[in-house]
């Protein structure tokens, strides 16, 4: 598996009831929890996002495309959320107790990729890493003004 | 509400007030010191109870939003469950600025405000088991992480007043 360089970035999905007035809220980070009554029976360990750079141009319509192509039903009031991998990482490393080591974004599939090492701590880290992301978004695109190509 | 409005007309303004406050402390503290930031300690006077009102409106119709907003993959039993808990915190904070209210993918409602007072991120969240956390990162990176539960709120406030 690859590792998306820390000069590139990633798109996180968030559906509309994580944003409010335009602003994306801490809960589009949040990992989800065990529900058996879902089928799931593990706590979520890493965060789903895309790589930016692996469209060459188009890059948000491409992407969710790819959101739809995974079965992700886009809302077209959620936004896509950019972050740059390294600026992302080292925030959370200089706000929080993780080490760099343990962060990283791998490639899944395609652009389909996942944000390791964010599982695993108490609340009180786990708001450092929630608002370390939140603050380092570099740009929000709403879903439905983006143009299909 | 109707409480509040119907001992207003009853018992005039300045007798309400102190209803109004009486049913607010009976509901909800919060424990620390941070309690003594959100919570009401005084009487209530007649700008912050329109203050107050006004904030409820504006937080039930963020929820009337999310309400239909939700997306399948959220559950809806757990959003319902900490939307109510959420609601009883919220309508006992004594806060100026309404927050920001988020639903995270399992469901769980979160109350966030960014640069409020001397934290430049606040957040309550409601958990499914009842559990309430309080957190704050204050502007000098100190930060507050407290858990309660709405019942050892009111049992502690209760040995206070």
């Amino acid at each position: 598996m690859c590792r998306i360089s820390i000069e590139h970035h990633f798109i996180r999905y968030c559906k509309p009831s994580q944003s409010q007035d335009g602003k994306i809220l801490s809960a589009a980070f949040r990992l989800r929890l065990k529900n058996p009554n879902r089928g799931r029976t593990e706590d979520e360990k890493t965060l789903s996002v895309d790589w930016f750079e692996f469209f060459t141009k188009n890059h948000y319509s491409n992407i969710n495309s790819a959101l739809i192509e995974r079965k992700m039903e886009t809302n077209p009031n959620g936004y896509l959320a950019k972050l740059n991998v390294g600026k992302s990482i080292n925030d959370i490393i200089k706000n929080s107790h993780c080490s760099s080591g343990q962060l990283y974004v791998e490639i899944i599939k395609n652009s389909y990729s996942h944000f390791f090492g964010l599982y695993g701590f108490d609340e009180d880290t786990n708001l450092l890493i929630e608002n370390s992301l939140r603050e380092n978004i570099m740009e929000i695109k709403k879903i439905g003004k983006i143009k299909i190509c | 509400m109707q409480l509040h409005n119907s001992r207003y007309l009853k018992y005039g303004f300045r007798n309400s007030i102190w209803y109004y406050k009486k049913e607010i402390v009976s509901k909800l503290s919060l424990s620390s010191a941070t309690r003594r930031e959100f919570i009401t300690s005084n009487v209530l006077e007649e700008k912050n109870i329109k203050t107050h009102q006004s904030i409820q409106k504006q937080i039930n119709k963020r929820f009337s939003y999310l309400d239909i907003a939700l997306d399948d993959d959220q559950d809806k039993v757990i959003y319902n469950k900490t939307k109510d808990l959420l609601l009883r915190v919220l309508s006992c904070l004594l806060i100026d600025k309404p927050p920001f209210i988020g639903v995270d993918n399992s469901g769980q409602v979160i109350a966030e405000w960014h640069n409020y007072r001397k934290s430049k991120f606040a957040r309550v969240i409601c958990f499914s088991d009842n559990n309430i956390l309080f957190q704050a990162i204050h502007n000098d990176d100190t930060k507050i992480n407290i858990t309660s539960n709405l019942n050892s709120i009111c049992t502690e406030l209760e040995n206070q007043i």
